[in-house]
């Protein structure tokens, strides 16, 4: 899967200015997120920050992935680094029922329990990105509610095949949402259109924008903290 | 505003939604397949916003959507046979069970479009699961699902529903409440649709549909069918019957019975049982079927069910909901097992009531050629009639004989109460009756006919105008022909399988048979109408009658026996009789001469007409020419073969016979051949025929097709 090479962290902050406009809130910890929400398949939470908060879903919460669950305002960190992704607890966590106290590496399908209930299985299913997904496996839920939260680092891929970002039965071809500096990109090897506008290949998504092709359908919207 | 968009080029509208309004107009037919009408954001229905469509179905499309509260909701929109819809949802409105997903508004958006708020139930479909499990899903969780499966069913029939629907996709594990939950009940299903785009509901839907679909019977049977394959398919992975069209699958519903080696020996009883073609074989209640599963410690379940009974369904899910323990581990949590949950068992169906057809009115239903009115019985009906009256729209009187057919004449000869001796001296009395007075009846029998022949040319013209236009809107494409067809296909291979000297031997039994009627019917004709001729040559005219029919009969028992393996070719069957008919004719002629029979009995009608002189010789006796003439175009007239099919309708049929003896008389009239005694003829070579060959009775070609797949 050729994906474009990273452009990687910092340059996502621009990302994050065009996504929220002028109705950025004050809170500068809270990274650039989004909603991907692909019709037939799922809704997403999609988080571009190299540095992200778990905690308690509270009215005042600001934290990256809030959950509603009996946990922590502020419950762990999880950073990406180089392609490793490591996880950092303020609370009790364990990881594949071992609790961990450090900074600890975080490995493929690695079950991390937070607090007592929630589990949360850590995966990177495409090997040639180093984007990551959090399933939430027990009965909670993030709020806004998510199918699944993507820690996108480079790329995303969506598609029909197993071991894609997200699995999207029935596509005929893949789908790839990718960095380019600021800017978000979609790339697909079948026609599609962005807000109505047919692009060849290639298109630059902006918040709140809906792209459509021939068996494949799905809105970004960008998330309020 | 939506034109607005139009003029946006490189500018982000401000309204994702007026751009996709767009897209739409400018390419409606390259981006046509699942697509949803409304996209994220948009708020067709006031207080929701939509997130993203999660699929559409038969009756729609479904989206995810938050109310302006928060709360999360499943919305979906009802764009077809609004009333009918809606009135079905709104019965189930109020049904409160844990294994059914509930239904909270139904709410109608400015334009006019309905909208069914219901509960979101996030987690996946058994259709998911029985995806990654290609081989079939591990015991425990098919037990798991199926009884959730069951009671969610048992609860829509203990008030009176059908769901209609039952299909891995329409079942959910909600993975907040790890609780198996039905969605889809409460809309009508089946009626044929035009959908948007053309487009067709997906095929797996016709995995699951009972064979009685066709004919519009919508009893609480069919759930116990889809249920049956719903098991089948957890256990072994796939569904018994699959093919690659819609048209294809629904053939092996009606017809073939399921390939069920895949299972262990009480599932495969089980799974049988439920998908008994014929719906009063089935279990008549989900208990029953649940019963008689090998499912964990049922009985124990039952008494535990039976104890609790006081917490009934009515008050069990929001209850047992909000009692859900905080700290429960998820992963060790029994949620649908915990005896407080189990609704009380009733091992019977509530008594008195029947099944509910949702839209219980006239609705047409479409399945391709078939129109057909279906009236359902109302849920107040007293009487036990569980399947609906199947009517046929528009059948004109005669047509609905079709070729040997159902008339409420054949009824009479089956079933009316009169003894079978009685019947037949009553209708060799009418026959006699219309002999005599032939001379007056025929001239109005064949007017009669030809008026009937103009109808029935009219009718099928209307057939084949009829269908083609109905094609293009239905998504059920079947004719009942082409099921017929695959019917007969199948009882045909069971003769194939007979052995030779078996069949010669019934032919040879046939013959016998044939003859001895002949020479009890030509007794019978000398009696009536020929005033007890004695004179030798008068004998020797009815000796050469019942040697003519002989022969005839003969023929056309050893063809038909020939024949009666294979459907065939129509034409060449016409012409192999013809030849039949040319030597029948040429020995008839030989028989005649021989016997000196005295031929002045055949005087022709009238012998100034030109055909005359060639048909009729001096002393107005039938020449060979005529004898060719008469004998070749009645085999090429009428399809002898079918009335010694052993799979026609009944065993002996007026109709046909009628019609032989019609096309004897027109033949008759046609080439100057006595109409009296053509009609005589054919009477005597159809009823013997059909007195003689074997017939196999419904039941038991039904039989025949069961012991056929058991053996394989």
């Amino acid at each position: 899967m050729a994906c474009d090479p990273v452009s990687n962290c910092r340059e996502a902050k621009s990302f994050e200015t065009d996504l929220l406009g002028d109705s950025l809130p004050g809170d500068r910890s809270v990274n650039s997120k989004f909603f991907a929400w692909i019709d037939s398949v799922g809704g997403y939470l999609v988080l571009l920050g190299d540095s992200l908060v778990l905690g308690q879903a509270v009215p005042e919460s600001n934290v990256d992935i809030p959950v509603l669950a009996d946990i922590q305002r502020r419950h762990l960190l999880i950073s990406r680094s180089h392609g490793d992704y490591l996880i950092e607890p303020f609370a009790e966590v364990r990881i594949n029922d071992q609790p961990v106290f450090g900074k600890s590496l975080l490995k493929h399908s690695d079950r991390i329990t937070i607090g007592r209930e929630l589990n949360v299985v850590f995966s990177q299913p495409h090997v040639l990105s180093d984007s990551a997904r959090l399933d939430i496996r027990s009965r909670h839920r993030t709020r806004p509610f998510s199918d699944a939260i993507l820690l996108m680092a480079e790329s995303c891929v969506l598609g029909a095949s197993a071991d894609n970002h997200v699995v999207c039965p029935g596509w005929s071809r893949d789908v790839l949402l990718f960095r380019d500096g600021p800017q978000i990109k979609c790339r697909s090897m079948q026609a599609f259109a962005v807000n109505g506008r047919f692009c060849d290949g290639q298109a630059i998504l902006r918040p709140n924008c809906r792209v459509e092709g021939e068996d494949f359908s799905l809105s970004l919207e960008q998330a309020s903290a | 505003m939506v034109n607005k968009a139009a003029t946006l080029d490189n500018v982000v509208p401000d309204h994702p939604h007026l751009a996709n309004e767009k897209l739409k107009k400018v390419n409606k037919e390259t981006l046509p397949r699942r697509r949803f009408t409304y996209a994220s954001g948009d708020r067709p229905l006031a207080g929701y916003t939509i997130k993203r469509g999660i699929g559409v179905g038969g009756f729609g499309e479904v989206y995810f959507a938050i109310n302006d509260a928060g709360k999360e909701v499943a919305l979906k929109r009802i764009q077809k046979n609004l009333d009918v819809e809606l009135r079905g949802v709104k019965h189930c409105l109020n049904l409160k069970h844990v294994n059914l997903i509930t239904l909270w508004d139904i709410r109608q958006d400015e334009h006019g479009e309905g909208w069914v708020v219901m509960e979101y139930v996030p987690g996946e479909s058994l259709r998911d699961v029985v995806e990654k499990h290609p081989a079939g899903m591990p015991l425990a969780e098919v037990e798991r699902w199926f009884v959730a499966i069951s009671r969610g069913v048992r609860h829509l029939h203990q008030n009176g529903i059908v769901h209609r629907d039952l299909k891995p996709g329409n079942v959910f594990r909600d993975q907040d409440q790890d609780i198996i939950k039905i969605g889809d009940y409460g809309l009508s299903k089946f009626i044929a649709s035009n959908r948007r785009d053309g487009q067709t509901e997906s095929v797996g839907t016709f995995h699951y549909m009972a064979p009685e679909i066709g004919k519009g019977v919508y009893g609480k049977e069919i759930d116990i069918y889809a249920l049956g394959i719903l098991l089948c398919e957890m256990l072994t992975g796939r569904v018994p019957f699959d093919g690659e069209s819609c048209q294809e699958i629904m053939m092996k519903h009606l017809t073939e019975d399921p390939d069920l080696s895949g299972l262990e020996p009480p599932f495969r009883r089980v799974v049988r049982k439920a998908l008994a073609k014929d719906p009063d074989r089935r279990y008549s209640t989900v208990d029953e079927m649940l019963a008689d599963l090998p499912f964990g410690d049922q009985k124990q379940r039952v008494a535990e069910a039976d104890k609790n009974s006081g917490r009934n369904d009515l008050n069990g899910q929001p209850s047992v909901v909000s009692a859900e323990p905080v700290g429960t581990d998820p992963v060790n949590a029994e949620p649908i097992e915990t005896s407080g949950r189990v609704p009380p068992i009733h091992p019977v169906m509530i008594n008195g009531i029947q099944p509910f057809y949702i839209g219980d009115d006239q609705k047409e239903i479409v399945l391709g050629e078939v129109r057909e009115i279906v009236r359902a019985e109302s849920v107040h009906s007293p009487s036990g009639a569980r399947a609906p009256q199947v009517r046929s729209a528009f059948r004109p009187p005669v047509a609905a004989n079709g070729q040997g057919g159902d008339s409420a004449l054949v009824d009479w000869w089956r079933g009316g109460t009169l003894s079978m001796p009685l019947k037949i001296l009553l209708v060799v009395g009418i026959a006699g009756f219309l002999l005599l007075n032939s001379a007056w009846i025929l001239p109005i029998a064949i007017l009669a006919g030809g008026l009937y022949a103009a109808v029935y040319l009219l009718r099928s013209i209307a057939g084949w105008l009829e269908p083609t236009a109905s094609r293009s809107s239905t998504s059920i494409r079947l004719s009942k022909r082409q099921m017929a067809d695959i019917v007969d296909e199948r009882l045909r291979n069971t003769l194939r399988l007979t052995h030779f000297s078996d069949r010669m031997s019934d032919l040879t039994g046939s013959l016998l048979l044939s003859t001895g009627v002949i020479s009890l019917l030509t007794v019978l004709t000398m009696t009536v109408l020929g005033q007890l001729e004695t004179s030798p040559r008068g004998l020797a005219f009815f000796v050469w009658l019942g040697l003519s029919a002989t022969l005839a009969s003969s023929m056309t028992l050893v063809l038909g026996k020939i024949w009666e393996t294979h459907r065939g070719d129509h034409l060449r069957r016409r012409l192999s009789m013809m030849t039949a008919g040319l030597m029948v004719a040429g020995l008839s002629f030989m028989i005649s001469r021989f016997l000196l029979a005295d031929m002045s009995q055949l005087v022709s009608v009238d012998p100034t007409l030109p055909l005359t002189r060639a048909m009729a010789d001096a002393n107005g006796a039938p020449t060979l020419a005529a004898f060719l003439t008469f004998f070749g175009s009645l085999f090429l007239v009428v399809r002898w073969w079918r009335q010694v099919d052993p799979f026609r309708r009944t065993r002996l049929s007026v109709w046909s016979a009628g019609i032989c003896v019609l096309w004897a008389a027109i033949i008759g009239v046609v080439f100057q051949f006595p109409i009296v005694w053509a009609a005589v003829f054919g009477l005597m070579t159809s009823a013997s025929i059909q007195l003689a060959t074997p017939w196999i009775h419904p039941a038991q070609r039904l039989r025949l097709q069961q012991e056929e797949a058991i053996d394989v």
